[in-house]
């Protein structure tokens, strides 16, 4: 026991060994510079570390959700149609030029087919809102023939009516716009024209502004005037004197303007 | 002030303290030094052994957890980069492997005769470098690393009893390698 107590003894008085001092030097060098690169690790982790950790996610999650709704608000926007853009630029169109436009189907209706009414559409188109007008569009569009209608209807009147050269000229379309206007709304009203028997001065009145306000009416007047004059005639052949100077007094109040004393000899 | 621990302060070099690291390195750089001169014998392969062990440790200082003590880690490494060593040069690390025993148990040891003591010193540094690998493994673990045999137990994976008994031979064998000197 005693003799291995002497060996660790002369091993320990022994042990004076020393790894040489450039190794160390190396050794602790080498120990520095590891410290000095997780340092910098460490400051560029932290100056990283400044954003919340929920920013980047947040901010991917975001994007890819306001992409997704806009495209499908695009995709929506496209079944609404490009169609009812081009639309609301036709209606918008038509309601510039509404008024030319509406006389130009009534004067066409009037000379076409006179007693038949006019179809919802054609009657409202310039006075509704384009909303309106594009929503009955788009609730008719299966229906190609009305569809059609509504193309010539939509159609910018681009051709003029008349081509005016002089003041005159002007005038005297007007003049007849206006009265084409009024025969087509009393034939529209369907009201015949009738005389009624009232004064004199009335029936007087009434008759100039027949006369004056429709030529179709002056028309019937004259074919009416020579029927009465002919039936006048008829009278005095026939020697009823009595019943031909009756009705001479009821003409010359009926055509003040004729002259009966041909007759009266 | 108190010093601070093995593992506290390979803890602070992890921190990015190089001071730790210095007092670590002075407190252990001389044992492991011998450890591997009285293994390898040849200064230049014991330098080499030397500064990789450091440098394993300076890289792996960012994974170093408090599993076992400080110096039972460094050992083991120590340990596992000699025997590299051994397998890499194609050496037998069983030198001796005669169990032989010796009745002799006596040597005349005088401390304060210094001649002797070098001369003795010398002796055995010799014959430690002859024992079996195993045997000087243990013998340098428990001098020159100061670990107690549980720890070398530990550290090697192997039973208290036969850390024990290597050890035991360890010294029959250096002193017989003795006798001859005296």
């Amino acid at each position: 026991m005693s003799t291995n107590k002497t060996i660790e003894n002369v091993y320990q008085a022994g042990k004076n060994e020393k790894p040489p001092s450039s190794i160390d030097d190396f050794i602790l060098a080498q120990a520095q510079e590891s410290c000095e690169i997780s340092s910098h690790k460490k400051q560029s982790t932290l100056k990283k570390s400044k954003k919340p950790r929920w920013f980047l996610p947040l901010s991917t999650a975001a994007i890819v959700v306001l992409s997704f709704s806009i495209i499908l608000t695009m995709q929506h926007e496209n079944k609404v149609d490009f169609s009812q853009t081009e639309m609301i630029q036709r209606s918008t169109e038509t309601n510039e030029s509404g008024f030319l436009l509406q006389k130009e189907q009534t004067n066409k209706k009037a000379n076409s087919r006179a007693d038949t009414n006019p179809t919802p559409m054609e009657e409202e188109a310039p006075s509704k809102p384009a909303a309106m007008i594009i929503d009955r569009m788009v609730n008719n569009r299966a229906e190609a023939p009305q569809n059609a209608q509504q193309k010539q209807f939509n159609k910018p009147l681009t051709e003029p009516v008349f081509q005016a050269n002089s003041e005159k000229q002007k005038a005297e379309a007007i003049g007849t716009i206006a009265d084409n206007t009024n025969a087509i709304e009393l034939r529209r009203n369907k009201k015949p024209l009738k005389l009624v028997r009232k004064s004199p001065k009335k029936k007087e009145k009434l008759a100039d502004q027949e006369t004056a306000l429709t030529p179709e009416a002056e028309a019937t007047d004259t074919s009416q005037q020579e029927a009465d004059i002919q039936q006048l005639i008829l009278l005095i052949k026939q020697g009823d004197n009595r019943k031909a100077m009756e009705l001479i007094t009821l003409l010359k109040i009926k055509y003040p303007d004729y002259d009966f004393s041909p007759y009266i000899d | 002030m108190t010093q601070r621990s093995d593992e506290q302060l390979m803890l602070d070099f992890a921190n990015a303290d190089a001071k730790a690291f210095e007092i670590l390195y002075a407190r252990h750089k001389d044992p492991v030094y011998r450890y591997y001169l009285r293994h390898v014998s040849n200064p230049a392969t014991c330098q080499e052994l030397f500064q990789d062990l450091w440098m394993k440790i300076i890289k792996s200082k960012d994974n170093y957890q408090i599993k076992a003590s400080f110096k039972t880690w460094l050992y083991t490494l120590a340990h596992h980069r000699l025997v590299d060593w051994y397998r890499r040069n194609n050496l037998k690390t069983n030198a001796f492997a005669d169990n032989e025993q010796s009745e002799q148990a006596f040597i005349e040891w005088n401390p304060e005769n210094e001649l002797q003591t070098k001369r003795l010193s010398k002796h055995l540094k010799k014959a430690i470098g002859k024992l079996p690998f195993e045997q000087r493994e243990v013998f340098l673990l428990h001098q020159e690393a100061a670990l107690s045999f549980p720890q070398i137990a530990e550290m090697m994976q192997l039973g208290l009893e036969k850390i024990k008994s290597r050890y035991r031979y360890a010294l029959q064998k250096l002193r017989i390698s003795l006798e001859s000197v005296r």
